[in-house]
């Protein structure tokens, strides 16, 4: 399908479920490349919106501090809790800065809702992020540089994963290679560039790749040709939550119910044909920081 | 002569044992009495007799070397016709892998410890003879480091690389709240087996490490190299604190309990992350620098050092 008409289907697609929204004042076609739009969906998720909107509004200044523009966009995906009062609150509280909400009358899911994301958002790179993670708000406008100097599609830095006060892991914190066919490593807490995502028809809301679409979007971009740079510095927090996506994804895992070792059987399908792949030399991660430059490249 | 693991084979080649075979070959070189060449495990299987009757052998990593040589029996033969054996070794004397290196079937005759303290008390092999060698400069190091003088401020204020630990990810997330954010860590965890239920059958290894001059690049970036160790015993990790120095970077070791008593002469090993930010706040740097290199320079040569234990096998 080209890229026209990929955009059109998703447009079409999620145009439908807005009756109450001007479709065409949300979507931006044009988008400007000198700035960030941080795009936080939102489910059930009234408690943990402060901290991750405090985050992200703090990054907001940092940019401007850096000479960048930036915008937030949060979407709330039919949220039962309570969200959208909140939701209301802060925007009024926030109403001359640049962020913007949108209340969708029913949920959608993850990807959908990040595809409406990418769709509406003003600026070409895009800070996707959960509405329960933080971002190191300083770090903003390294992780921005780093996305335009290495024309990459993705670009992921470290995040601290914390269960309490305890630092469990260091999610994110791999450089992406062929070991990503076998299984992920790279949240979508990550900055992207929405012009190639969209190109690519976004992410994929199929239902037999319930919890694990980042990982179908990130092997997509990869055996297209897009690049996935690591930048070695903290991007956020990736707080633990005993009912968080990753959380019951790990436990599916772990008690190998058959869903989960059937979207991983499907992934393998799509990516990872058994005695082609693990012989494949191409390139698929680069690690760059703005101050040093590409770190072993060849 | 300079013996090394073969790069190919199945077992992963360690950096850190390159750096090794690397120095000791321009120790050797910097005293011009010296005679020396590198050979990989699998070159000295090809070795005549008469080739290594008058050679001390100087074998890095034999875990590795006897794994890569592709031919066991013939490079336990080789080995056994040299005229001194001596393994080189950065281990913690007294862990499991020092001991390691003493499992295959190779009398050694001594072992040189290259570091920057004596643990010849935790050396238990009474058949092989302990001999520390100061892990100093080479004269070009020397003559770098004495050149050095970094700016007070670098692009990036902290590095830490190396694989997680508990130890290590709670200094990251530490170092990132309480001195600066934007510190630079590489921590990409050790390279596990592949899962044998999923699609590939192959490690596939690149990208998982940082190769010495990627290190390099990033030191000479940054004001202070970061680390702590990954085991409790006590050593000092003398190859961290040169790649810091000929970067221009401050070496600086996070240690608590006993370890950093042990080693109160090294200068850069901070018991706290609390001690290491005052430290970084109050002198700054250019002074730390400073401090670490006279340090390093005041205790001579690497050169002088081996050619002094060589003198004892």
């Amino acid at each position: 399908m080209s890229d026209a008409r990929t955009l059109g289907s998703l447009h079409r697609l999620e145009s439908s479920l807005l009756d109450d929204q001007k479709w065409s004042d949300l979507h931006r076609d044009k988008k400007l490349e000198d700035g960030l739009t941080i795009v936080i969906p939102n489910w059930n998720h009234q408690l943990y919106l402060p901290r991750s909107i405090r985050s992200a509004l703090e990054g907001l200044k940092r940019l401007e501090e850096g000479g960048f523009s930036g915008e937030i966009i949060i979407i709330d995906d039919g949220s039962r809790d309570g969200s959208q009062k909140l939701l209301r609150s802060i925007q009024m509280l926030y109403a001359e800065s640049r962020l913007r909400t949108l209340f969708l009358p029913r949920n959608l899911g993850l990807p959908r809702v990040r595809n409406l994301g990418l769709e509406m958002s003003k600026y070409r790179y895009v800070c996707l992020m959960d509405a329960d993670n933080e971002l190191i708000a300083d770090n903003v406008p390294l992780f921005l540089q780093s996305i335009i100097e290495t024309g990459a599609a993705l670009v992921h830095g470290n995040l601290i994963d914390k269960q309490g006060e305890k630092v469990s892991q260091l999610l994110s914190g791999r450089v992406a290679n062929l070991r990503l066919t076998d299984r992920n490593y790279i949240d979508a807490f990550a900055l992207v560039d929405a012009t190639e995502l969209l190109k690519l028809g976004g992410f994929m809301s199929d239902p037999r790749l319930y919890g694990y679409e980042d990982w179908e979007m990130l092997l997509h971009l990869i055996f297209e040709g897009r690049k996935v740079v690591f930048v070695p510095a903290a991007m956020g927090y990736y707080y633990r939550n005993p009912r968080s996506m990753l959380e019951e994804t790990v436990q599916s895992e772990e008690k190998s119910r058959p869903s989960a070792a059937e979207t991983a059987s499907l992934v393998w399908r799509m990516f990872a044909q058994t005695g082609t792949r693990e012989w494949d030399p191409m390139q698929v991660g680069y690690v760059y920081h703005p101050a040093v430059g590409y770190i072993d490249q060849c | 002569m300079i013996v090394r693991p073969a790069i190919e084979g199945f077992f992963r080649h360690s950096v850190l044992h390159d750096e090794l075979a690397w120095r000791l070959l321009i120790a050797c070189k910097d005293d011009a009495q010296q005679r020396v060449e590198v050979r990989t495990s699998r070159e000295l299987c090809g070795l005549a007799e008469e080739e290594l009757e008058d050679a001390t052998l100087l074998v890095v990593s034999p875990f590795e070397c006897v794994g890569t040589s592709g031919d066991r029996p013939a490079f336990v033969s080789a080995f056994a016709s040299a005229r001194k054996r001596v393994l080189a070794s950065v281990e913690p004397v007294g862990s499991s892998w020092y001991e390691r290196q003493f499992m295959y079937p190779l009398r050694f005759d001594a072992v040189f410890d290259v570091g920057f303290v004596s643990r010849e008390d935790k050396h238990h092999l009474s058949e092989v003879a302990y001999h520390f060698v100061f892990n100093g400069p080479t004269k070009d190091e020397e003559r770098t480091i004495s050149e050095l003088s970094p700016a007070r401020e670098r692009p990036i204020r902290w590095a830490m690389v190396g694989y997680p630990t508990a130890q290590r990810l709670d200094l990251a997330a530490r170092l990132t709240e309480e001195l600066d954010s934007g510190g630079f860590v590489f921590m990409p965890g050790k390279p596990s087996l592949p899962n044998p239920d999923g699609p590939l059958q192959r490690p596939l290894a690149r990208h998982e490490k940082i190769s010495p001059s990627g290190l390099a690049a990033v030191l000479g970036k940054s004001s202070y190299y970061v680390w702590t160790s990954s085991h409790d015993f006590a050593h000092y990790e003398s190859f961290r604190f040169v790649a810091a120095l000929r970067s221009g970077a401050v070496p600086c070791k996070i240690a608590d309990g006993d370890t950093s008593q042990d080693h109160s002469q090294i200068p850069g090993i901070f018991s706290s992350v609390e001690s290491f930010c005052s430290a970084v706040q109050e002198e700054g740097a250019p002074s730390l620098y400073r401090l670490a290199r006279d340090f390093y320079v005041s205790k001579g040569l690497l050169a002088t050092h081996l050619k002094e234990a060589l003198g004892l096998v």
